[in-house]
């Protein structure tokens, strides 16, 4: 009676219904603009998580960690005049942008040189030398010095880099990377000039989340008009539910700007995402208008609100079940996964009131159709050809597709412990960029396209000066290098090395430290008073320091390692068991030692999707299963209701654990979507198959009419999905079009195993459930899905 | 009219007249006459004659931890001679006895010298290219410290300026607001094309100043902390050097100034002597 009620006062005052969801549209796409773009991949972590913490702290004190490099590359030699004026002319346009906090590079950088007498510290190049002799000893200089060789100026000679560092805690690196690609394009040829390092990754990934949007939103809108036009053959078919999932993504988007959600890589797909599933709510409620419309001599009014009340429930009750797959994200510990969840979840409710709301309306202001032309897609699929015969051929291999399902499932869990677990955004985004390429510049040339770091902190003044802390550090970092990807390390060691052997007329004997604290601290202080800057290497006091990293950028599986072989280490010799330093006034001195750089970021981020994915999909089945068994007043049913979506995730992981996709922050988020979707058509199987059934018991009519009927729009459905979802292929980044191609592969998945595997169960079974008299829905509704 | 009124009005008459011609003399100072003056009054180090002071550096970085050392500054200023400028280390103990040797001639850059005692030796400083790097890690570049703050080298004031009060503790002063500006040939090498200097207007004593980098963004101030008198003239006691963009500071304290009993021995400034020099002696100077 109440859904009776609703229908009538929607179909009675359709103006009002549609002015005031046009009045809703104008504010919420009022607040899209505020919707910023976030894509610095640490930022995903929790905010008290350990490794963003060490992070965010060694920020604070050092500057920013990130390395963020201009890479000039010849091919022959930069030491040429004009070369070297392009790059001095780029470091000096680089130190004039206001968020830039220190820039070196091959002319801009401090060469110390020593002989008996004097001491230099100077600037590598102050003027464009022009002769051969000049130029001569600017590459002398320049390649001899050990803190430049390999960091500015390549050994083979045919690359420069500009190391760019930024305010500490700066927010708008897009902006600022975008005004380094101005004056780059400016000096670009004949040499090529690389811009590379995190912060151009972050910008890329920002630059090209905004085109994918733009893109992917027209091509998605041309699928949907496709499927809809193969579906109804109309244009009302077409235009409706093309029009509610257009209004419920501006809502949903209107919604998280309202709300202060950003994009982030993986939730600014919710949109494109939500036109996919939304689509399902208009198709049905369309597909019931048609139905009754096309009975003869009823008048418009009747067949509304017939159509009406007859979808209320069901579309309310497969939105809830799509709402509960998306908000098990919630469990998530990332929350741009949590984000997702939630504004998807949100969405796909507000397509199910527009669709329930906005279509009876307009169509309560248009003629009723006339007709009853079906689809070419609806008359294949409801033939014996279709889903008629695949009826007939259940019904007589019941056990084999049971066995089959079995085998297959097995098979596909073999090969799930071999799925890999991928957070790297270089992984992300995929081979075949230029920002890609410019990342294999700095590691062909500087050592590594990724810098990381470990905190050395003593907690007393003057802690870092003491002779054997620096050859503790110094034999770290001769353990860093042995790592695999590890290119080269940083420290005070270095400097400290060099300014003896500087000090002590360059003879290479004193590359060493130091056994003299005071001479260290008066080698420090030499550097410092001739303008050298100590950077991340200590602190004011000299409490303490960093060891910088350079690595290449390897697989977050390596970095995983890497992190916890650099821990082992950081364990067995700075760690509160290991034995204390000795300072040079006797007394005992402990060393803590701490990774901060990006990367135990990455290797946390990987242990975070493992928990989340697997507390995400837990909460999802057991969500599904407990939804299924209320509204079917059986725990059986909604066993038997999770059963093709085990098979579907089983599939999905499977799939890519043997084709070696890895499992990553979109791809994680495949197996609650597909419990979300999936669930659907299981829901919509089994009422209905328990509606025939309760008729005469007769099992093989049963799934004949519900494969006819129910099949046809669970094929629709996927078939929307599939292609919806395989827009998605289109997308920059190859860590989407992975996530799409699986979707719409769990898509044909779920449906498959809906039209057999829950058949082949129900005819060999026959479970208590089916002559249950508690239905909690009526025939007419149930027909109705 | 009573004598005394007659007497009252002449002296108010007097007082007049002096104040508009000292209010006059004042207002036609030009900026380039005010950094003249500035300059003959000295900066940090910089008074003539011979001179010992004992300084402080309290320096907080930009990753806000401190560090304090511990100078003596002895100087001999003297027209048509190069300003000659000893900085002994006293603390922190680890570079005590470190010498620092500047002899500047006038209009040419400072040549340096470094003294280490854990070497045993003396290394000159060839950095002829630029010399604004931290002194002890301060926000105070060894060549501000060895040419003594003389700005006139390297900028121009501009004609004119204009006037401000400036609080210094709890005492307000009448300043004058110059704004120099890099000179051409010295653009490449000077860190701040723009610089600004509060000059208070009876002494010449500079209370504030502003450098701003080249991108015209404010990146160095300058403040008198406390102001003392030193041989009737009025000198900063502490001053504090602070860079806002990245929020590093140094406090310089000034914890005594002397003229030295005897006249200075003129090889305490031979590059050749540094290392003869004992820290304790210099301290008893």
């Amino acid at each position: 009676m109440k859904r009776k009620i609703f229908a009538e006062k929607i179909i009675d005052h359709p103006w009002w219904v549609i002015g005031v969801i046009l009045t809703l549209t104008a504010l919420f796409a009022s607040a899209i603009p505020r919707i910023r773009f976030e894509q610095d991949f640490e930022a995903f972590l929790p905010h008290d998580d350990p490794a963003t913490v060490a992070l965010r702290r060694a920020e604070e004190r050092y500057g920013d960690q990130k390395l963020f490099m201009v890479a000039l590359e010849a091919d022959d030699t930069i030491f040429k005049p004009e070369t070297l004026k392009k790059l001095k002319e780029m470091e000096e346009l680089f130190e004039q942008i206001p968020e830039v906090d220190e820039v070196r590079g091959p002319t801009n950088s401090q060469v110390i040189s020593g002989t008996e007498t004097a001491i230099t510290v100077a600037t590598a190049l102050p003027q464009i030398p022009e002769t051969p002799h000049e130029i001569a000893a600017y590459r002398e200089r320049v390649l001899g010095d050990r803190l430049l060789r390999g960091f500015v100026v390549s050994e083979d000679e045919k690359a420069a880099g500009i190391l760019i560092r930024l305010q500490p805690g700066e927010e708008d690196t897009v902006g600022v990377v975008n005004r380094v690609l101005e004056i780059v394009e400016r000096y670009q040829g004949p040499e090529r000039i690389y811009v590379g390092g995190m912060p151009r990754l972050n910008q890329f990934i920002a630059e090209s989340m905004r085109k994918d949007l733009l893109m992917l939103f027209p091509v998605m809108i041309g699928v949907i008009v496709l499927v809809l036009y193969v579906g109804f053959s109309s244009l009302r078919g077409v235009v409706l539910p093309l029009l509610t999932v257009v209004l419920s993504a501006i809502w949903e988007m209107g919604t998280m700007g309202w709300l202060g959600a950003p994009f982030t890589p993986f939730s600014f797909i919710a949109p494109v995402v939500l036109m996919a599933v939304g689509t399902a709510y208009g198709i049905h409620i369309l597909n019931k208008y048609y139905e009754e419309a096309h009975k003869e001599g009823r008048p418009r009014k009747e067949i509304l609100v017939e159509t009406v009340t007859a979808m209320l429930s069901p579309t309310a009750m497969a939105a809830l079940t799509t709402v509960a797959g998306f908000f098990a994200l919630l469990s998530s510990t990332l929350w741009p996964q949590r984000d997702f969840g939630i504004y998807t979840g949100i969405g796909v409710l507000y397509a199910a009131l527009l669709s329930l709301t906005l279509i009876p309306a307009i169509l309560a202001l248009l003629p009723v159709p006339q007709g009853g032309r079906r689809s070419l897609l609806a008359r294949w699929l409801q033939g014996r050809a279709g889903l008629v015969g695949l009826a007939y051929l259940i019904e007589r291999t019941t056990l084999v597709i049971l066995i089959g399902a079995g085998v297959v499932a097995v098979g596909w869990a073999v090969g799930i412990p071999r799925l890999r677990i991928e957070t790297s955004a270089k992984e992300f985004l995929g081979k075949g960029h230029p920002v890609i390429e410019a990342l294999d510049v700095l590691e062909r040339h500087f050592g590594g396209s990724l810098q990381t770091g470990i905190e050395i902190d003593l907690g007393v003044r003057d802690g870092l000066k003491e002779p054997e802390v620096l050859k503790k550090i110094l034999a770290l970092q001769e353990f860093l290098e042995t790592l695999p990807a590890v290119r080269r390390t940083t420290s005070l060691t270095n400097l400290v090395r060099e300014l003896n052997q500087k000090f002590h007329a360059d003879d290479p004997a004193y590359y060493v430290i130091p056994d003299d604290r005071k001479l260290i601290a008066q080698l420090l202080l030499l550097f410092t008073f001739q303008g050298g800057s100590l950077g991340q290497m200590a602190l004011t006091d000299f409490s303490a320091g960093e060891v910088l990293v350079s690595m290449e950028w390897v697989s977050s599986t390596q970095m995983s390692k890497l992190v916890a072989e650099i821990q082992r280490y950081l364990d067995e010799h700075f760690g509160p068991t290991a034995t204390t330093s000795l300072a040079s006034d006797g007394s005992a001195l402990q060393i803590k030692a701490e990774q901060v750089g990006t990367v135990p970021v990455y290797a946390r981020l990987m242990e975070q999707i493992k928990e989340s994915q697997i507390w995400s999909l837990l909460t999802s089945v057991s969500a599904s299963w407990l939804i299924v068994s209320l509204l079917m007043g059986s725990a059986v049913a909604g066993m038997l209701c999770i059963v093709p979506l085990v098979l579907t995730i089983l599939t999905e992981f499977g799939l890519m654990a043997y084709l070696g996709l890895p499992l990553d922050m979109s791809t994680m988020m495949i197996g609650s979507i597909a419990i979300g979707i999936g669930i659907d058509y299981a829901i919509h199987f089994v009422e209905r198959y328990r509606v025939e059934f309760a008729r005469d018991e007769a099992a093989r009519r049963a799934l004949e009419h519900t494969l006819t009927y129910t099949g046809a729009g669970i094929s629709y459905n996927a078939l929307a999905l599939t292609l919806g979802f395989g827009v998605l292929w289109l997308s920059t980044f190859k860590g989407l079009n992975t996530f799409g191609s699986l979707v719409a592969l769990t898509m044909v998945v779920s449906a498959l195993s809906a039209f057999t595997v829950i058949p082949a169960i129900l005819l060999l079974w026959k479970p208590k459930f089916l002559n249950s008299r508690k239905l909690k829905r009526p025939a007419q509704e149930v027909e109705a899905c | 009219m009573r004598p005394i009124t007659k007497c009252a009005l002449a002296v108010i008459g007097v007082a007049l007249l002096v104040g508009a011609w000292s209010l006059y003399g004042q207002q036609t100072l030009t900026g380039p006459q005010i950094l003249q003056r500035v300059e003959e009054k000295g900066g940090i180090g910089g008074l003539e004659g011979e001179l010992i002071s004992d300084i402080k550096f309290d320096i907080v970085g930009k990753d806000k931890k401190t560090a304090t050392n511990e100078f003596r500054f002895i100087s001999k200023r003297k027209k048509g001679e190069p300003d000659r400028l000893l900085v002994a280390f006293v603390k922190p103990d680890d570079v005590r006895g470190t010498l620092f040797l500047s002899i500047k001639p006038e209009n040419k850059d400072a040549d340096l010298w470094l003294y280490l005692p854990a070497l045993g030796a003396v290394k000159q400083l060839v950095n002829t290219q630029e010399r604004k790097g931290s002194f002890a890690g301060s926000n105070l570049s060894f060549e501000d410290l060895g040419s003594g703050f003389k700005y006139s080298e390297s900028y121009t004031a501009d004609e004119k300026v204009t006037e401000e009060k400036v609080k210094v503790g709890d005492k307000e002063y009448s300043t004058y607001v110059l704004t120099l500006r890099v000179k051409k040939e010295k653009e490449r090498t000077e860190d701040y094309p723009v610089r600004k200097m509060w000059v208070e207007k009876t002494e010449f004593v500079v209370l504030k100043g502003e450098a701003y980098n080249k991108t015209n963004k404010l990146e160095t101030v300058f403040e008198a902390l406390a102001l003392g008198k030193f041989e009737n003239d009025t000198v900063p006691d502490r001053v504090l050097i602070r860079n806002v963009l990245d929020g590093s500071q140094t406090t310089i304290s000034f914890v005594t100034r002397k003229r030295p009993a005897q006249p200075l021995p003129e090889n305490l400034f031979d590059p050749n002597n540094l290392k003869n020099l004992k820290i304790d002696d210099l301290l008893r100077l």
